[in-house]
């Protein structure tokens, strides 16, 4: 399987999971941000450009997911993507706890940045008074499943790279 | 090994962001063939949706018995305490309601026998920002049309704002973007009433006079005219008429339909124009 289709094929399981069953998992009307969390992990193993292509069609799904204009998540993932990318390697050694806490605060920030641009484009729900308390709950519940989806984005888009790259980039698998 | 220098990744997320822009615009524009795709989209993971859903729904019930335990028992609690004030002030329901279709009757009102689409909501949107948004499970093969009001029996609910094939998205009265033309049945007075994110109000804040008499219990009607809802449509009852405003009033609407807790809906079906005949 090439590296297209298995990142299509992860970006439509990612979307059918979202839509249900993590819509459905929600603390205090807050959920996993697993489209995002694809975005996260496709910079940290993929590098900065193949996390930017593959976090812009992930923001392209879930733009039509959870049916908010098209572009504004497609807009900000890439962002998040080549950011984790650069700082990946920072992170490399650290413990696991630290990588966790990492994703939380990307998660976080994605979800803020995401606001803030939606709110720039006069999507007035995308900034509400919980809004901090949003971007905590969603980092820390979707870092809880960072480790299984982790080892999907690694395996979707590390396959092509030079063995020597590919450690480079996929930290996890070193 | 590819190349790493430091300005291709830039250019790839200039490029990307670029398009992203591009398709907001185009977004924005109501250039259909980007709605359509997000249409698209949904319609082709609606059917593995549902089954992953059903598939799913033990766990998602023990999660929902672990995490929303305190929501439950309070609903429970709250149904229960509605039974006993339904019970108890039965006869004062009777009275009010018959107030309300006196008040309804006299200027006319048949908002009931309405040609409408009874939909059973499904849920919420996924994500985290879609709040004052309810999924329900009719969609352009039960014949519903972008636009169309959703009402019960209670009153004024939304109206729909995306609709696929099998399912819709309806944006409840409350949401910060949502406006409707309402008339005061006793003053006949008109104004446009938008949500503003607080859960069952309305804010009625334009087209109403400083001097004008609303008090408090006065019930509020959808105007119609060139609204998307019929006219007549109950909205609330007046909380708060704001008398001392001494430039703009700002009177607070509360909700008739209790947003909070619906099952089901009726999606009005007839158009604008069936309506004025």
């Amino acid at each position: 399987m090439n590296t297209s289709l298995r990142v299509l094929t992860v970006l439509i399981a990612g979307a059918i999971l979202q839509s249900s069953i993590f819509t459905e998992m929600r603390i205090n009307g807050m959920g996993v941000e697993l489209l995002l969390l694809i975005s996260i992990l496709s910079g940290y193993h993929g590098g900065p450009i193949r996390g930017a292509y593959v976090s812009f069609w992930t923001g392209l799904v879930n733009d039509c997911v959870v049916a908010s204009p098209l572009g504004i998540h497609a807009l900000i993932y890439p962002v998040i993507a080549v950011a984790v990318s650069n700082l990946e390697e920072r992170f490399i050694s650290e413990k696991q706890i630290v990588r966790a806490f990492g994703i939380a605060l990307a998660v976080a920030t994605g979800v803020l940045l995401t606001a803030a641009v939606g709110h720039i484009f006069g999507e007035k729900t995308f900034n509400t008074n919980s809004l901090p308390e949003t971007a905590i709950i969603a980092g820390v519940m979707t870092t809880c499943f960072s480790k299984p989806i982790s080892r999907i984005v690694n395996w979707t888009v590390s396959s092509g790279m030079p063995k020597e790259v590919r450690a480079q980039y996929a930290g996890s698998s070193r | 090994m590819p190349n790493r220098s430091s300005d291709r990744p830039r250019v790839v997320l200039l490029v990307l962001m670029a398009a992203a822009l591009t398709l907001l615009t185009a977004q924005f524009r109501d250039f259909l063939p980007v709605d359509d795709f997000q249409q698209g989209v949904r319609d082709v993971i609606s059917p593995f949706r549902k089954v992953v859903d059903r598939a799913t729904d033990p766990f998602q019930t023990v999660w929902n018995g672990i995490f929303n335990y305190e929501e439950v028992s309070d609903e429970n609690e709250r149904l229960q305490m509605e039974i006993a004030r339904m019970r108890g002030e039965g006869l004062r329901d009777e009275a009010d309601r018959e107030l309300l279709e006196r008040l309804l009757g006299e200027v006319d009102i048949d908002y009931l026998e309405l040609q409408t689409v009874v939909a059973r909501i499904v849920g919420v949107p996924g994500g985290n920002y879609n709040s004052h948004v309810v999924e329900i499970d009719k969609g352009t093969d039960d014949g519903l049309e972008e636009g169309a009001g959703v009402i019960t029996k209670a009153g004024l609910v939304g109206y729909l704002d995306e609709v696929d094939r099998s399912t819709s998205l309806v944006r409840l009265a409350t949401h910060p973007d949502f406006r409707v033309g309402v008339r005061l049945i006793n003053s006949q007075d008109e104004g446009l009433a938008r949500g503003n994110g607080s859960v069952g109000l309305l804010i009625l804040d334009a087209g109403i006079n400083v001097d004008a008499e609303v008090s408090i219990g006065e019930v509020v009607v959808t105007s119609g005219g060139r609204s998307i809802f019929p006219q007549d449509i109950p909205v609330g009852r007046v909380i708060d008429p704001d008398k001392e405003a001494d430039y703009a009033r700002s009177i607070e609407i509360d909700l008739s339909a209790s947003l909070e807790n619906l099952s089901f809906l009726n999606v009005i079906l007839e158009s604008r124009e069936n309506q004025s005949k």
